[in-house]
């Protein structure tokens, strides 16, 4: 089922801040991952991935080396600095209280008519 | 090599970041080598290599799209790079060069006063190969050591000075500094100054002298002295052509009667007062007083300088007085009056007396002492004997013969002296103690401590250190030049100047570790090695013979201090330029093709330099040709250089444009910590040199230029004066 433009795009800083408090990783495998933790729900493209990766790096959240896999291909890899971390963190965070508040909305019985 | 269809579609998506080619690159190659990932991953599903790649390029979408979402996401960061590179332009690059600059020129302005100071005082250092300029010439044609001192012509501040001067409780010093430097001119003044002079300090026979030389240089003419002198007397009593006659029979004269008279009349109170003071060091303390505080080596020369203009203005006039003595004996001996004449000649001794005592604070004025009383006693022998004082003459021998002894004992000291006093030198002596030559000639081992020489020799190493920086300087800055023209010439000669990068500096870490083991270690090396007597033991000292040796050293330390950074720095571009995916050389062909170009700059710069520097008559012409024969090598060097690099033109022009901030901060490093950290071990080393430019620092330690003149002058004085009073009934042996 396709998504919502809007709500991929304000989810995919938070994945790509998620993924990468996990270790340093390439835009290639970023999509790969998500695209298999979520059944190929989420199949971004690289339109969208990418401009992220750069405001991220931009702001000072990220870190980026280029380094030479053991396939022998040169990537570049992307990692979070300690400000980074702290900022994935705080945004996983305010994802979760927001999701719970969603879903305590979404979830409750409905309101009977007296 | 990349997929020139995911090389275009990542060219296109990146597009909108080629106003910063590393951006640019950067990021097409990262989009790059995601599609390879993508199509990899499709081929290993079993899509066929065509159908992979058109699959992943089918998946990207619109390169428009992704451009315009690249673009917005690096706004930010372009810009702030953009910056950047404009500060290296506009800022960094010119401030190095400005930097450079000006140490250079603060070394040259440095060498012209040291070598305007040493020039002009009295004492004379040896023609060092680094100071080797020709000298500006002074303005006004006086220097300013004259203009301080009163030369001809500023008698008016000479008055003003002791004006300024004559209510302090010590005036009669002042006075007397007057008294000596005031030109003579109407007799009536000169005589009244003078007798002011006696009432002031009548125990002294300093105005006395200052008559006799006054009324003697008027009363006669003395061949041995008048010959020499440009100047004819102009109170000629004879026509020319017996003046003429008195000179080719070499024959002394007088010339006024009266003025010779009083002149020998002045000549013997003189020899009977009980002392002479000149007062000189006391006025070269109080001149240096008025001068700013000294700092660097040229502040101290220059208060060298004028206290050595001070010491020895003076001596002319005992020299005067020397000659004229036997001068007058003579000539009253030839109108038979020979009491009066003997009477004349008896005056050598007590004079020559108060000459060794006033010599007691400089050794120049010691040794000129010496001089004159051994002149004295063997024109006495001769005077006497003509005169028929055979007792006197037998005297005279004797003391000729023992002042002799007295000075080759003095310089000798006990056998081996001299061997140990140059093995003292040689091992622990500097540079500007060969300033203080006549004063270690004399001195015996004992008389000097090897901590003593420390802070002069500390000061050479530092002034070497400081030559060395400077010359690094130098070098980073025509290699600074060199990078930013190559620069220019790839970015001309490939004509994508835009895909040129100019990669902002190196990581921190790079840079940092360049510094680090590429200036800062080999630089510790090299202080420790030069200090430590059991690896390098260098001394630039005294006749340690040292100057091939530095020059060796110096070349490997520049050599070092450009071979090691431009290595470390040139293996992180290339690293950079890899993920960028510049087509690199092999290091193997780099490094051969380097090396032929390097050769060939170094052929060209020493056949350039031979051509201007070449000293001799030889013709402009010629010059002009070795000129651009230099002009010719390079260019062949470039032509064969540029061939076989044409095919990696986008490495090299990354690495010259990328290695010219480097060098630029290198300078600003260099110039703002290395020189002015040396600089600041100058003026220390300086300011502790007690035995050197004691006489600043120790004020009571004695009259005298420095700490070991004071030893051994009045060492020295103390042995002629025993000479001049022992008993000549012994003869000598």
């Amino acid at each position: 089922m396709p998504f919502n433009t809007e709500l991929v795009g304000s989810t995919v800083e938070l994945l790509v801040l998620k993924l990468l408090t996990e270790r340093a990783m390439y835009g290639y495998e970023i999509i790969q991952i998500v695209n298999e933790r979520t059944d190929g729900a989420f199949n971004w493209k690289e339109g969208t991935l990418y401009p992220v990766l750069h405001r991220l790096e931009g702001k000072g959240y990220l870190l980026t080396e280029w380094q030479v896999g053991t396939s022998g291909k040169s990537r570049k890899y992307y990692r979070l600095t300690p400000q980074g971390d702290s900022y994935a963190r705080e945004k996983v965070d305010e994802w979760h209280t927001f999701a719970q508040s969603v879903h305590a909305v979404l979830a409750a019985p409905a309101l009977v008519a007296n | 090599m990349p997929d020139p269809i995911f090389d275009q579609l990542a060219a296109d998506a990146a597009a909108g970041l080629k106003g910063d080619p590393e951006l640019f690159l950067d990021v097409k190659q990262e989009l790059c080598a995601h599609l390879e990932d993508k199509a990899d991953a499709l081929h290993e599903q079993g899509l066929s290599e065509e159908e992979s790649t058109e699959l992943a390029r089918q998946a990207f979408g619109s390169p428009l799209d992704v451009a315009a979402e690249l673009l917005e996401a690096n706004r930010r960061k372009m810009k702030l790079r953009g910056l950047l590179r404009l500060a290296f332009g506009m800022l960094i690059v010119p401030l190095a060069v400005a930097l450079a600059l000006y140490v250079g020129y603060g070394r040259f302005a440095r060498e012209q006063a040291m070598i305007a100071w040493i020039n002009e005082g009295t004492y004379r250092l040896p023609t060092l190969p680094l100071l080797g300029m020709a000298v500006a010439p002074t303005t006004n044609g006086a220097s300013v050591v004259q203009q301080l001192n009163g030369a001809p012509g500023n008698a008016e501040n000479i008055r003003r000075y002791w004006e300024a001067h004559r209510r302090q409780p010590n005036h009669y010093i002042y006075y007397a500094f007057y008294a000596l430097t005031l030109a003579p001119k109407a007799e009536n003044t000169y005589v009244a100054t003078m007798r002011l002079g006696e009432q002031l300090e009548p125990n002294n026979a300093l105005y006395h002298l200052l008559l006799a030389e006054y009324y003697l240089e008027r009363g006669i003419w003395v061949y041995a002295y008048r010959m020499n002198r440009k100047r004819k007397p102009p109170e000629l009593i004879m026509d020319q052509e017996t003046f003429e006659r008195m000179k080719a029979e070499h024959r002394d004269l007088v010339l006024d009667r009266r003025a010779f008279n009083l002149g020998m009349a002045e000549l013997r109170i003189a020899a009977r007062k009980p002392y002479l003071h000149e007062y000189e060091m006391e006025i070269v303390r109080t001149q240096l007083d008025s001068l700013p505080r000294p700092l660097l080596t040229e502040d101290y020369l220059e208060q060298n300088s004028v206290a050595a203009s001070i010491q020895f203005s003076q001596l002319t006039r005992q020299r005067t007085l020397t000659r004229s003595i036997p001068a007058c004996a003579r000539l009253l001996a030839k109108e038979g009056r020979t009491a009066d004449a003997i009477a004349v000649m008896d005056t050598w001794k007590p004079l020559s007396l108060l000459f060794a005592r006033d010599g007691d604070t400089v050794l120049i004025k010691g040794l000129a002492a010496y001089a004159y009383a051994t002149q004295l006693a063997k024109d006495g022998h001769d005077v006497y004997a003509a005169l028929g004082a055979q007792t006197a003459a037998g005297e005279a021998q004797t003391l000729f013969a023992r002042l002799k002894q007295c000075k080759d004992g003095w310089q000798q000291g006990n056998p081996g002296a001299k061997f140990a006093r140059e093995r003292l030198m040689r091992q622990h002596g500097s540079l500007l103690s060969s300033l203080l030559y006549p004063v270690f000639s004399g001195i015996q081992p004992d008389d000097l401590r090897p901590e003593e020489l420390t802070p002069g020799r500390m000061h050479d190493h530092v002034l070497f250190e400081e030559f060395t920086v400077e010359l690094v300087l130098i070098i980073l800055t025509l290699a600074l030049v060199g990078t930013l023209i190559q620069g220019v010439i790839w970015l001309h000669r490939l004509r994508r100047a835009d895909s040129i990068p100019l990669l902002l500096l190196p990581p921190a870490k790079t840079i940092l570790r360049s510094l680090v083991l590429g200036i800062v270690l080999p630089m510790l090396v090299y202080w420790c090695y030069s200090r430590l007597p059991l690896i390098g033991g260098r001394e630039y000292g005294w006749l340690s013979g040292m100057w091939p040796r530095f020059a060796a050293e110096l070349l490997g330390v520049a050599v070092l201090l450009l071979w090691l950074p431009h290595r470390m720095i040139r293996h992180g571009i290339r690293k950079r330029c890899a993920e960028l995916g510049i087509a690199l050389p092999e290091k193997k062909d780099e490094s051969s093709t380097t090396r032929i170009v390097f050769i060939g700059i170094i052929v060209a710069c020493i056949v350039a330099a031979v051509a201007i520097f070449i000293p001799g008559n030889v013709s402009p012409l010629l010059r002009l040709a070795g000129i651009l024969l230099a002009a010719g090598i390079s260019q062949v060097g470039m032509r064969y250089a540029s061939g076989r690099r044409q095919r990696f033109g986008m490495y090299y022009g990354t690495l010259a444009r990328s290695l010219s901030p480097v060098y630029a901060f290198s300078i600003i490093l260099l110039s703002l910590i290395a020189q002015p950290w040396l600089l600041y071990q100058e003026a220390h080393w300086l300011q502790n040199d007690m035995l050197t430019f004691g006489y600043l620092a120790k004020k009571e330690s004695g009259l005298g230029m420095t700490l070991i003149e004071v030893r051994t002058s009045q060492h020295f004085s103390k042995l002629l004066q025993q000479t001049l009073r022992s008993d000549t009934q012994t003869p000598a042996p």
